[in-house]
């Protein structure tokens, strides 16, 4: 999910403490008000920004791809790659490289799509167009076929479970990992650094504890229990909403490390899946401030309230995406353009075999 | 003449005032109300006292136009350095691929799509607004820290990621995440220093924050602009534009919710709003983002105002919702209670609307013939004076008199201003986000709101 | 349109090191050379449009750096334009000492005091200091506000805090009325509340002066004594309604204010005759000169209190008596009653009938035996001021204790 949806998820999650809700209001005399639903939100953000912010510039990789951008290329990039492959085959550990982007101003990338071929057990790398900040392609400035694609053939097999080629084009270059697994085929992890340690139940709980004590020192211990509850249960929904994508955690690190899949329901980034839990998380929050507010604004039961504004609502927005929306699984432009790369250079291949022939 | 004629007729040069002021880069409506004002306390005759409501049309025509109408000098008159600027927007995007006059046509047309939103949405602010109002108006402090917190928290590292050591990778990626953090805190501090010091003469106490915002965004800009060495290219003027009822519904959508946040919760402006909108609906295409930040900006400025129309029994406590430094500026002198009052603004909003997305074509078009023949840089030392002048000024303009008193506090002012200008410049050429200068109105109200200003204030030995 | 332009651009261009991915394998020539990013990213005829300039690209390497000062690729030390180091050093330097500077000068400065008669429109959100005389004193305990009124020469201005008053009980400076005080806040000018201050500071509230109240005579008080504490004594002339009672020396009437905001629910009841003394400021407005107690201890009833009410034959009142306080005595004649109930009275002692109204609802059913008012021949005595409705003269007693049912004391 994206950051503010987890933000939000965050908050609404403390917006159920009634205790929560009445210390946030302005209604003390002379006193001052708390900013403890705030906490909910920072928490409930707090997993990615220790992975993006702190976590990834620790992890070390064995392996650094970083192309030239004035004159690429594929292969030494394949082979770079295929290195860090053969190299976990042979020593039976985990090896990883790290992709880097190749920028060319202040808003142009060279694009390049990483591809790991399961049938052929081969890293592929093809070389894109030119495309800017917002990943527009600039037509036609793809490089030649001769410096078009790169290939490598591992020494082992490829275990592929989602086999979608990566893109990589503006600010960062993914990291993978790859190690063998018990069936001696190469597995692959994307990101090895991100969702590990962070995104761990039992982190969420230690953190959780300075804030409880920190709490109780300023507000009293009658209290400070609430402010690290609500911190460690904004750290779970996050763990907990990341469980519907793909790549899962490893939600109980440190007594176990690796990370578990996902339920691969939807991906992080599915627009209407973030908007749908945003839209949710401000109804939770309006539905929990009135009921608890000194003089609730509406009595609706709470079966009409959510139905009236969050099922009716959110089967409107479906039911317009459903109809108006883009059809089918859509892929990347920068996959396409691969695709394409990769016709063409079977055909090519295939003309050089023919002329061979005729020779 | 007919009150009513009258008042349409204010509400129209106010229109057409704004459509050619607000081209000149980093003048600001709420800047040039002072001035009004101002002028208005010495020549009595520039607003009839018996029909209160002309002074309210005249200022909403200007903040109508100045919400079409901004998009030129952001757009035209101030180009992204290669070696300044780390990110280039997607609207100056179109201005580098010769798309300008495109771009600023999709932002007029927002524009426009965020007077229907507004049209549309009228009976949700006369019925649901206030009731919303009773629920979230005593946690309102606590919705401006989880914006402060978000803020802060969703600003990634720029960096490449590149280094030996771990603390290389991470001091690179840090140095725009630090620069935004500090950034923020100073902006917050100088808030504090503003809200409970009037720093500038009494008598401009209503204007006590034009010098702070001027130097954070107009000035600032104005020197990154002169700096910048980037030519701007030949601008093609299109007959049509890339656009499609997919495309204007997904732009249309985050503009109206990021505008509609920032034109409700206090010290929340369309910048920071249309980010968090834009995060909830996570649209990438640069049509949809330059085309939401038009909605955007139209219903943050007009919204913003038109609250301060709805009818005060519409709220249970009877004392109405008052958003914005427009609303503020203008409180003093009268308060629309009647409910034809805003119906009345209303169509005033809707002619704006109209005549300045006209004189917003008209305008492009002129404007990309200038640039194409007087670099922008000499444009933006122009506009440097006149804001320069227009600051220094203004304490003499409130007074009525030009005195060594007034002088002083011209002089007493623009220092505050380039104070400001050097905060303002630190998120340009630090690579950070400039919506972070907003701390100096966001975190003061936030704090105040909470009940810790009084605290804070003695700290700081303000008290 | 905008890429087949470009793409027909770039065919135009070609050369060496252009890019044709429409021509055939092998056809060809002089790829393999490296292109400069201007190559790769020039889209435009114009030249310029990306001419990077020199000091966005590594020297060493040559990658674009944009506006870093350490090639992150090569480590190289990269020269920048000098205003551009200027302008970031004069940013973040200036930043600091700029706000150092203010702060400093926050800290140090006084705000600006001022006369409340010059406040305007554009003193909106001004911080100022202001010194003037408590009037007006209001303070609620449950929901913790304070509000006072300041008057100086030039004018007055209502102060306010709608949380702080713990706050000020605990520094001990809740002003009394006709103290001098020197506060400062926060100038509020508003259409429909008016100007007001917000007393957001509540300990740079001082109490300069809590001046003796002077005695003075009620026909003494003159412009110099506004906004001076006083004790004065007079009667009662007209007893309090919405907050405001008149005394009297029998020359000069004076307002008192009365106000249960001001000085609780306590306030003693007066009735016309009664001997008052009050404690307050004088203050000036369009009714005279008004005088504000500053709390219920400041209001007490005196005894012997010399100001007589004439008692007079009915024919003897006429319009030039309007405003004097009479006393008549006389025979119910008639009883109109009123449609809220309550009514006038008709009485004649035998020289002439004179009105004694109105008597409303809430005054007729304080008067004992009031029902023997709607029978003729009620012997009726009554005391109040002299008034006129429709050109028919009236008593107007203003309080129930100014009416008697006169019972004859039935013989044993």
């Amino acid at each position: 999910m994206k950051g503010l949806t987890h933000f939000m998820s965050g908050a609404a999650v403390a917006s159920f403490f009634l205790p929560a809700v009445k210390m946030a209001g302005a209604e003390q005399i002379g006193g001052a008000s708390s900013f403890i639903l705030c906490l909910g939100g920072l928490f409930g953000i707090m997993p990615d920004t220790m992975d993006f912010k702190m976590g990834q510039f620790f992890t070390k990789s064995e392996y650094e791809i970083d192309p030239d951008p004035m004159d690429p290329d594929p292969q030494e990039m394949a082979e770079g790659l295929g290195k860090a492959i053969d190299q976990a085959y042979d020593t039976n550990q985990t090896v990883q490289a790290q992709m880097y982007p190749m920028r060319l101003g202040a808003d142009l990338w060279r694009q390049y799509v990483i591809n790991f071929d399961g049938k052929t057990n081969e890293v592929v790398i093809v070389i894109n167009e030119i495309v800017t900040t917002s990943q527009v392609p600039i037509l036609g400035s793809e490089p030649p076929p001769k410096k078009r694609v790169g290939r490598y053939k591992i020494k082992g097999d490829f275990n592929i479970t989602h086999g979608r080629p990566s893109v990589v084009d503006i600010m960062s270059g993914p990291m993978y990992g790859f190690f063998k697994n018990e069936d001696g085929k190469m597995e692959i992890e994307f990101l090895p650094w991100h969702r590990t340690w962070s995104h761990s139940y039992v982190l969420g709980l230690f953190m959780s504890v300075p804030v409880w004590l920190i709490a109780s020192l300023i507000a009293g211990w009658q209290i400070g229990w609430l402010y690290g509850l609500i911190a460690f249960l904004g750290f779970s929904v996050h763990l907990t909403e990341d469980l519907t994508g793909h790549m899962g955690g490893s939600l109980l690190w440190p007594f176990v490390k690796p990370r578990c899949n996902g339920l691969s329901l939807f991906r992080a980034s599915n627009p209407h899946a973030n908007f749908s839990i945003d839209y949710s998380a401000v109804v939770i929050i309006l539905f929990n401030l009135n009921r608890f507010a000194p003089t609730p604004m509406f009595t609706l039961s709470p079966f009409k309230y959510f139905l009236y504004c969050l099922i009716l609502p959110l089967a409107g927005y479906f039911a317009i995406v459903k109809i108006f929306g883009e059809k089918g699984k859509k892929k990347k432009a920068g996959v396409i353009a691969m695709e394409k790369a990769l016709a063409r250079e079977e055909l090519e291949y295939e003309a050089e075999e023919h002329m061979a022939g005729d020779m | 003449m007919e009150s009513w004629i009258e008042v349409l007729l204010y509400g129209l040069a106010g229109t057409l005032l704004g459509g050619f002021l607000f081209v000149v880069p980093s003048i600001h409506f709420l800047n040039f109300s002072g001035v009004i004002i101002a002028l208005w306390g010495h020549y009595h005759g520039l607003f009839p006292i018996e029909e209160p409501l002309t002074l309210f049309a005249f200022f909403m025509g200007m903040v109508v136009s100045f919400g079409i109408m901004n998009t030129i000098p952001s757009m035209f008159l101030g180009a992204p350095d290669e070696s300044a600027v780390f990110v280039v927007l997607p609207g100056a995007k179109y201005m580098l691929q010769g798309k300008g006059y495109e771009a600023a046509m999709l932002t007029g047309i927002g524009g426009l799509l965020g007077i229907f939103f507004l049209a549309l949405f009228t009976p949700f602010f006369f019925f649901a607004l206030p009731k919303l109002h009773i629920i979230l108006g005593p946690h309102m402090h606590w919705i401006l820290g989880l914006i402060i917190v978000y803020m802060l928290m969703s600003e990634w590292p720029k960096g490449t990621g590149k280094g030996e050591t771990w603390w290389i990778k991470l001091k690179g990626a840090w140095a725009n995440l630090f620069a935004g953090i500090a950034t923020f805190g100073l902006s917050a501090f100088m808030g504090f220093l503003i809200f409970n010091r009037t720093m500038v003469p009494v008598s401009m106490g209503f204007q006590g924050l034009l010098p702070v915002f001027v130097g954070l965004f107009a000035v600032s800009s104005l020197i990154s602009a002169i700096l910048s060495k980037q030519k701007i290219p030949h601008q093609h003027i299109s007959n049509d534009i890339d656009l499609d009822y997919k495309t204007m519904w997904k732009g249309w959508m985050p503009g109206c919710i990021g505008g509609t946040l920032a034109a409700y919760l206090p010290g929340v402006t369309g910048g920071i709003g249309g980010l968090i909108a834009g995060h909830a609906c996570a649209q990438r295409d640069d049509r949809i983002f330059v085309m939401s930040q038009g909605v955007s900006k139209v219903v943050y400025y007009t919204g913003q105002f038109l609250l301060f129309f709805i009818p005060v029994t519409m709220f249970l406590k009877g004392s109405g919702l008052k958003r914005g430094g427009m609303a503020i500026n203008l409180s003093p002198f009268y308060k629309p209670t009647l409910l034809q009052e805003y119906f009345f603004i209303f169509g005033i909003v809707v002619m704006a609307a109209c005549i300045s997305f006209l004189l917003l074509s008209f305008n492009s078009k002129w404007i990309i013939k200038l640039i194409a023949k007087v670099p922008y840089q000499k444009l933006s030392y122009a506009s440097l004076a006149i804001v320069v002048i227009m600051v220094f000024f203004m304490p003499a303009m409130i007074d009525g008199a030009i005195n060594g008193e007034t002088m002083l506090s011209g002089l007493q002012v623009i220092l505050i201003m380039c104070v400001s200008t050097c905060l303002g410049l630190i998120p340009i050429f630090y690579h950070c986000r400039r919506s972070n200068c907003m701390a100096v109105i966001i975190v003061p109200i936030c704090i105040s709101m909470a009940g810790y200003g009084p605290p804070l204030v003695n700290f700081l030995g303000l008290g | 349109m905008a890429e087949e332009k470009s793409f027909e651009d770039r065919e135009k261009m070609s050369g060496e090191g252009a890019y044709d991915a429409e021509k055939p394998f092998g056809s060809n020539s002089g790829l393999e050379a490296p292109l400069k990013p201007i190559d790769q990213a020039d889209l435009s005829e114009e030249s310029g449009l990306r001419e990077f300039p020199e000091e966005t690209l590594c020297p060493s390497c040559g990658r674009f750096v944009g506006a870093y000062e350490k090639c992150p690729y090569c480590g190289a030390e990269l020269k920048k334009r000098m205003s551009l180091i200027l302008w970031k050093r004069i940013a973040v330097f200036g930043t600091l000492l700029g706000l150092g500077i203010m702060w400093f000068a926050a800290t140090r400065m006084n705000p600006t005091e001022i006369q409340i008669g010059e406040i305007g429109e554009t003193y909106n959100n001004a911080q100022v200091t202001i010194q003037g005389v408590v009037i007006s004193r209001r303070l609620d305990e449950d929901k913790g506000s304070i509000s006072l009124v300041i008057a100086d020469k030039s004018g007055s201005i209502q102060a306010r805090s709608f949380s702080a008053l713990p706050k000020f009980k605990e520094l001990g400076n809740i002003p009394e009325v006709g103290d001098l005080i020197s506060t400062v806040g926060t100038i509020g000018v508003d259409a429909v509340y008016g100007t007001s201050l917000s007393l957001g500071l509540p300990h740079r509230l001082k109490i300069l002066e809590s001046p003796e109240p002077e005695e003075v005579k009620l026909s003494k008080i003159k412009r110099s004594s506004v906004n001076s504490k006083v004790i004065v004594t007079g009667m009662v002339k007209y007893p309090t309604r919405f907050g405001k009672a008149t005394i009297t020396d029998g020359v000069t009437d004076v307002i008192v204010l009365l106000d249960p905001r001001n000085l609780g629910e306590e306030i003693p009841e007066f009735a016309t005759g009664d001997g008052i003394e009050v404690t307050g400021v004088v203050i000036s407005g369009m009714e005279g000169y008004t005088i504000i107690p500053g709390n219920v201890e400041d209001v007490k009833a005196v005894e012997k209190v010399v100001v007589g009410i004439p008692k007079k034959k009915i024919k003897e009142i006429t319009m030039a008596d309007l405003g004097e306080l009479v006393e008549v005595e006389g025979n119910v004649v008639s009883f109109k009653a009123f449609k809220k109930g309550g009514g006038a009275v008709t009485i004649s002692d035998g020289t002439g009938r004179v009105e004694i109204s109105p008597l409303f609802a809430s005054l007729f059913d304080q008067i004992p035996d009031s029902h023997k008012l709607k029978v003729p021949g009620t012997r009726v005595k009554a005391k109040g001021t002299v008034g006129q409705f429709r050109n028919n003269l009236q008593v107007k007693p203003g309080a129930a204790a100014n009416v008697t049912v006169i019972i004859p004391k039935k013989n044993k």
